[in-house]
């Protein structure tokens, strides 16, 4: 008998794959994040002088030898979707990203309480949560694209 | 008469799972949901936000407007399920009509607890737990000039919502308790007192080991009604709210002849004692992770999740759902507070508490045999849900455990084996994984 596990009705779903070993931890992926997000979408201009630095969906987390990088699995079967109450968070049926609408969500911290992988970051200065959205209107989303070793990579 | 292939009643979050899990397995077949409370679903723990005027009625709706014409469900709301018909496969609801199913679902909640106290119908007592409560305390006290002073009975999550919102409508609380700390039964007692700091500072007076014997006519101050105390206080009040808990609505299903004890009894496959009779939310009675008993664990991942399970497994997709588990996620007065699992150690011993605190934040995980049962944390909160996944997989933590007590744990604080677990979404304990 199968678990609660994958769904049916979707197309090719796009993931990116963590790939630990080529991470060098020079935390680019978190920059390109930023910036794509940032309304300039420019690296330089996001992180201009004299501006409120960034924030991106996606962190580098490190320790001696060992980095990577934290981002969104985009589940199959998304318990912060399960757990969301205000319905700010939704898996895109065609698409299978599941995505977040900054303004539906209430910050109740349920999804973060959900995510068995610790993606889901707390932007306690708007009182939303933050994730990552795959980059919507990009081939290849940002963090992918600038990664200079191939740690972070999409798969269909 | 009309008949339809799935017919669930109950259009809070239990409903709309089972909804999604249907359409998730079957895009065809006909559904229909029958909702006591009037209009679309709307985000229940969200009332506070109703009440406090944050939020309007549109602004806590649960799904969008195209959710039920996307979805293809007829929605009937406004009107109560009064009786089911088993054998004949009928449902009769209070506007007079008889609907036919082949699946039928109930997700209808739970009632709020209100003790025999004298004076407990008097006007200006309210419970809350519906839209509506909120919207007829918002008008109650408007007719009071907004109000003064109200007493709430209960220091559990209903309760300190709702204090939240009064104190932002400018009224002063006074939380009565009859534990001798608050969400005792979500939090370790180190982190209700962590909480019950933060709560004195924003003005909640806090009285423990106390209850509520009778409302009289107030006497004083121009109050409305007199709320009194097992002590012998009495507090003036405009207004009681009783948040002292809900209880399973299953006179329905034990009058169809459906086994109910503590909840509406459930298989893993959330199917009741009769076949093709499902239940979920905070009526059913579900499997406990750490028991196997059946009881209803009335938090709202369970009701959404088990209510998917339930809608796949009507529309012949075979799932089983056995994560029973509390789980809760509050953020009072800006502080961020989650817990899940076993918060508090068991009489008998065995099970050992781990406790860290920083400047703003603390965390309390309760360990047996090498294996995470719960945790309360409070203020940083990242990564919560990781340990929320290993108390699912029931995997030994043994040589990474002083590593769950750091506020900047991550998945790099786990072996690389369990990491790449995670990332593939195992963390289930009956599923093939090296976790388990």
């Amino acid at each position: 008998m199968k678990k609660a596990g994958e769904m049916k009705r979707t197309g090719a779903v796009r993931k990116i794959q963590i790939r630990e070993e080529a991470c060098i931890g020079c935390h680019l992926c978190e920059f390109y994040c930023a910036a794509e997000h940032h309304p300039s979408k420019d690296l330089l201009k996001a992180f201009g002088p004299g501006r409120e630095r960034p924030r991106g969906r996606v962190r580098v987390v490190e320790e001696g030898p060992v980095s990577f990088a934290l981002v969104c699995r985009h589940c199959d079967e998304p318990l912060c979707v399960f757990a969301c109450v205000s319905g700010a968070m939704e898996r895109d049926l065609e698409t299978g990203k599941v995505i977040h609408d900054p303004e539906r969500c209430v910050g109740c911290l349920s999804c973060i309480l959900a995510c068995a992988n610790g993606t889901i970051l707390w932007d306690e200065k708007r009182g939303v949560v933050a994730k990552c959205d795959l980059c919507p209107g990009r081939e290849v989303p940002a963090c992918v694209a600038g990664c200079p070793n191939e740690a972070l990579i999409l798969t269909e | 008469m009309e008949a339809y292939r799935y017919l669930i009643i109950g259009n809070s979050t239990g409903g709309i799972g089972t909804v999604e899990g249907i359409r998730a397995v079957d895009p065809e077949g006909s559904i229909a949901v029958i909702g006591e409370e009037t209009g679309p679903a709307y985000a229940r723990p969200l009332i506070s936000e109703l009440l406090s005027g944050e939020k309007t009625q549109e602004e806590i709706f649960y799904r969008p407007s195209r959710f039920y014409p996307e979805n293809r469900v007829d929605l009937f709301a406004g009107t109560r399920a009064e009786e089911i018909d088993i054998s004949g496969r009928l449902v009769r609801t209070g506007d007079g009509k008889t609907r036919g199913w082949e699946k039928l679902l109930l997700a209808v909640g739970g009632a709020p607890i209100v003790p025999e106290f004298e004076g407990r119908e008097r006007p200006g007592v309210f419970t809350f737990t519906t839209r509506e409560d909120a919207l007829q305390i918002r008008e109650y006290l408007r007719k009071r000039g907004g109000g003064k002073r109200v007493v709430i009975l209960g220091g559990g999550l209903i309760g300190l919502k709702a204090a939240e919102a009064f104190r932002a409508r400018g009224l002063e609380v006074v939380m009565v308790e009859l534990q001798d700390r608050v969400l005792a039964p979500v939090l370790d007692p180190a982190s209700s007192r962590w909480l019950e700091n933060v709560l004195s500072r924003e003005g909640i007076s806090l009285r423990f080991q106390e209850t509520v014997t009778g409302v009289r006519p107030g006497r004083t101050g121009g109050f409305p009604l007199s709320v009194e105390l097992k002590s012998g206080d009495s507090l003036p009040a405009d207004l009681l709210l009783v948040a002292i808990g809900v209880r399973p609505r299953v006179e329905l299903a034990r009058a169809s002849g459906l086994q109910a004890d503590r909840g509406i009894m459930v298989n893993p496959r959330m199917e009741t004692s009769t076949a093709g009779i499902f239940s979920c939310g905070d009526a059913a009675g579900i499997g406990d992770f750490f028991t196997g008993g059946n009881r209803p664990i009335p938090v709202w991942i369970n009701a959404y999740w088990g209510g998917r399970v339930a809608g796949m497994n009507m529309a012949g997709e075979e799932r089983e759902y056995e994560m029973g588990m509390m789980m809760n996620a509050l953020r009072i007065f800006g502080k961020p507070v989650l817990s899940a699992g076993m918060v508090n150690p068991p009489a008998g011993g065995g099970v050992e508490v781990l406790q860290g605190e920083e400047k703003g934040s603390r965390r309390a995980l309760l360990v047996r045999d090498g294996r995470l049962l719960g945790f309360s944390i409070l203020g940083e909160i990242q990564s919560a849900g990781i340990l929320a996944a290993l108390i699912r997989s029931g995997a030994e933590i043994g040589e990474f455990r002083p590593r769950l007590l750091k506020p900047d744990f991550s998945l790099l604080d786990l072996p690389r084996g369990f990491r790449e677990e995670l990332r593939e979404g195992r963390w289930n304990r009956s599923e093939k994984s090296s976790l388990a």
